[in-house]
C-alpha cells in the first residue's frame, strides 16, 4: 500500500492535485516560469518516487506483488 | 551539406535495421512482433521512448507553446509524466497476462483472459478505428517539419518515400528493427533538440526568451484551462499504456522486473523538454516571422544551427514519424490476421500482417492526400477512443472477476458516447469529454457485471 502511495500517489498529488497552485503563481526560477520549473522538478521527483519503490520493495520481492 | 549529413543518418539506420535481423534468420510470429519476449531493460526503454516521443514533439509541441503558451504545455507534459508511474505498476501485470495467454496484440489479452470471441473482435475493430488519424499525423507532421527546415519536397514524394521506408524496416526485422532504429532516433532527436535549446539560451538567455514570450501569452492558467489541463492529465495518463502498440511493446519485455526498471527511467527522459521549450520560443524573441506554428522549434534550428546539425535535426524528425508509423503497422498486421480473421495459422500469419500492413499504409497515404485536415482533427479521437480499453485491461492485469458481457457494454457504450460527444460538442467547462465516457463506461460496466451476477445467482438457486 505504501508502495501505491509513494509511486502513483505522490507523482499524481504533485502533477495534478498541486497544479492548481503552481499555475497560479506568477513567478519566475531562474528564468524559467513558475509551471513550467514545477512540471520539470516532477521529471526528476517522479522518477525518484519509481526508484524508491524498486529498491525499498520490488527488487527484493520474490513473488509479484499485487 | 545537411542533406548529406540526412542521408548518412537515413542510411545508419537502414544499417540497424538489417543487423536487427542478423541471428534471427526466420522469425516466427512471436518473434518478429514480440521479440519472442526478450527485450532487456535496455532496448524495451528505447523502443518505448522512441514510439512515445512521436513527431508530435517536434511539431506539435512546440507550435502549441508558441501559440498557447505554458498552459499548453502543461497537459502535454503532465499526462506523459504521470503515465509512467501507471505503466510501472500495470505494465508488469500486463505483462505477466500476456504470457499466460501466449499472446501478442491486445485483442490476444481480451480473448485469452475472457474466453470471448465477441469482446476479441470489438477490440480489435475499434483498436484499428482509433489509431487510423494516428498514422497520417506522422505523415503530415513529417511533410511540415522538413517544410520547417526550409527543405522544399515534394509532399507526395515524402509521404510516399517514408511509407516504403516504414515498410521496409517492418518486413526485414518486425519489432526488433524498430528497436535498433529507436536507439538512433532517441540519440538523434535528444541531441537535436539540447543542441538547439543551448544554442537559443547562449544566443538569447533563458530569462529574456521567457519574459518576451510572457508578454504574448499568459503563464498562468484559468479555471477553464485548469479544469480541461486536470481532467485531460488524469484521463490520458491512464489510455497511454493501453493502446495496441503500447501493449505489444510491453510484451517485448523478458520480465516483469525489466518493464520495472524501463519506467523509472522513462520521465528522466522528459529533461529534454526544457530545451525544447526554451527553443520553441526563439521565434517570439527573435520576432521571427513563422508560417505556421508548428515551425516554432525549426526556426531555431534553421537560424541558429549550421548546416551539419540541419541534416541531423532533420534525420531525427523523419525517423521520429517513421518509427511511430512502424510501431502503428506492427500492432495493425498482427490485428487483422490474428483477430479479425478466424483460424488463419500462426504460419501464415507473418505474411498476412504484412499485405494487411500495405493496405494499411495506402489507405492512409491517400486519406493524408485527400484529407489532410479531417484526420489531425480527429487525433482527438484516438485517446478517447483507446483509453476506453482501461476498465478491461485492469480486469485483466488484477485479475478481477467481471464477466465479458460487462466490459464489452462499457467500452462499446464509452467509445460510441466519445463519438457522439465530440460531434455535439457540448460545453463541459472544459472538463475532458473522454474522461466523462470513461466514467460511464465504468459505471455500465458495474450495473452490467452487477445484474449478471445476479441472474446467476438466480438461476443457481433450486
Amino acid at each position: 500500500m505504501l508502495r501505491l502511495v509513494l509511486g502513483l500517489g505522490l507523482p499524481y498529488i504533485g502533477v495534478v492535485g498541486l497544479l492548481p497552485w503552481a499555475a497560479s503563481k506568477d513567478t519566475y526560477v531562474l528564468g524559467v516560469p513558475f509551471v513550467y520549473a514545477w512540471i520539470f522538478a516532477w521529471f526528476v521527483l517522479t522518477s525518484g518516487c519509481l526508484w524508491l519503490c524498486w529498491t525499498l520493495f520490488d527488487r527484493h520481492a520474490t513473488e509479484p506483488n499485487p | 551539406m545537411a542533406s548529406t549529413v540526412f542521408i548518412g543518418f537515413i542510411a545508419l539506420s537502414l544499417f540497424l535495421a538489417l543487423r536487427a535481423h542478423a541471428g534471427h534468420k526466420s522469425q516466427s510470429v512471436h518473434d518478429f512482433f514480440v521479440a519472442s519476449r526478450q527485450f532487456g531493460t535496455a532496448l524495451v526503454f528505447f523502443l518505448t521512448a522512441g514510439e512515445i516521443y512521436s513527431i508530435g514533439t517536434m511539431v506539435g509541441f512546440p507550435g502549441g507553446i508558441y501559440a498557447k503558451g505554458p498552459t499548453y504545455g502543461v497537459w502535454f507534459l503532465g499526462y506523459i509524466l504521470l503515465a509512467y508511474p501507471v505503466g510501472y505498476f500495470i505494465g508488469p501485470k500486463i505483462w505477466e497476462a500476456g504470457k499466460r495467454h501466449n499472446a501478442i496484440t491486445l485483442p490476444d489479452l481480451f480473448k485469452g483472459h475472457f474466453a470471448s470471441r465477441g469482446l476479441e473482435l470489438i477490440v480489435a475493430l475499434s483498436g484499428l478505428l482509433f489509431l487510423l488519424p494516428w498514422g497520417q499525423l506522422q505523415f503530415t507532421g513529417l511533410v511540415a517539419a522538413l517544410k520547417g527546415l526550409g527543405w522544399s519536397v515534394n509532399p507526395v514524394a515524402l509521404i510516399l518515400f517514408s511509407a516504403f521506408l516504414a515498410f521496409a524496416y517492418i518486413a526485414i526485422a518486425g519489432v526488433r528493427a524498430s528497436a535498433y532504429v529507436a536507439i538512433l532516433k532517441d540519440i538523434l532527436m535528444v541531441t537535436a533538440i539540447v543542441v538547439t535549446g543551448v544554442a537559443v539560451a547562449w544566443k538569447a538567455g533563458v530569462g529574456p526568451v521567457f519574459h518576451a514570450a510572457s508578454q504574448h501569452v499568459p503563464n498562468v492558467m484559468n479555471t477553464h484551462q485548469l479544469t480541461f489541463a486536470i481532467s485531460t492529465i488524469l484521463f490520458q495518463s491512464l489510455g497511454f499504456y493501453v493502446s495496441p502498440f503500447a501493449i505489444q511493446n510491453f510484451f517485448t519485455a523478458r520480465s516483469g522486473n525489466t518493464i520495472r526498471r524501463s519506467q523509472i527511467a522513462m520521465p528522466l527522459y522528459m529533461l529534454m523538454y526544457p530545451f525544447l521549450v526554451v527553443a520553441s520560443y526563439y521565434a517570439i524573441v527573435k520576432d521571427v516571422a513563422l508560417g505556421s506554428p508548428n515551425e516554432a522549434f525549426f526556426a531555431a534550428v534553421v537560424n541558429l544551427l549550421p548546416a551539419p546539425l540541419l541534416g541531423l535535426v532533420a534525420a531525427g524528425a523523419s525517423l521520429s514519424g517513421l518509427l511511430v508509423l512502424m510501431g502503428i503497422c506492427l500492432a495493425i498486421g498482427p490485428m487483422v490476421t490474428r483477430n479479425l480473421l478466424p483460424n488463419l495459422p500462426e504460419s501464415r500469419q507473418k505474411a498476412g500482417s504484412k499485405i494487411a500492413i500495405v493496405l494499411y499504409l495506402l489507405l492512409s497515404i491517400a486519406m493524408t492526400l485527400a484529407t489532410p485536415h479531417l484526420m489531425l482533427t480527429l487525433i482527438n479521437m484516438t485517446y478517447y477512443g483507446i483509453t476506453q480499453f482501461f476498465p478491461g485491461v485492469i480486469a485483466i492485469a488484477f485479475g478481477l472477476r467481471v464477466s465479458a458481457r460487462a466490459i464489452g457494454s462499457g467500452l462499446l457504450i464509452g467509445q460510441l458516447l466519445a463519438i457522439a460527444l465530440y460531434f455535439i460538442n457540448p460545453n463541459l467547462a472544459g472538463l475532458n469529454l473522454g474522461l466523462v465516457c470513461l466514467a460511464v463506461n465504468v459505471i455500465v460496466m458495474a450495473a452490467v457485471n452487477l445484474e449478471t451476477a445476479r441472474s446467476r445467482v438466480r438461476h443457481a438457486r433450486p
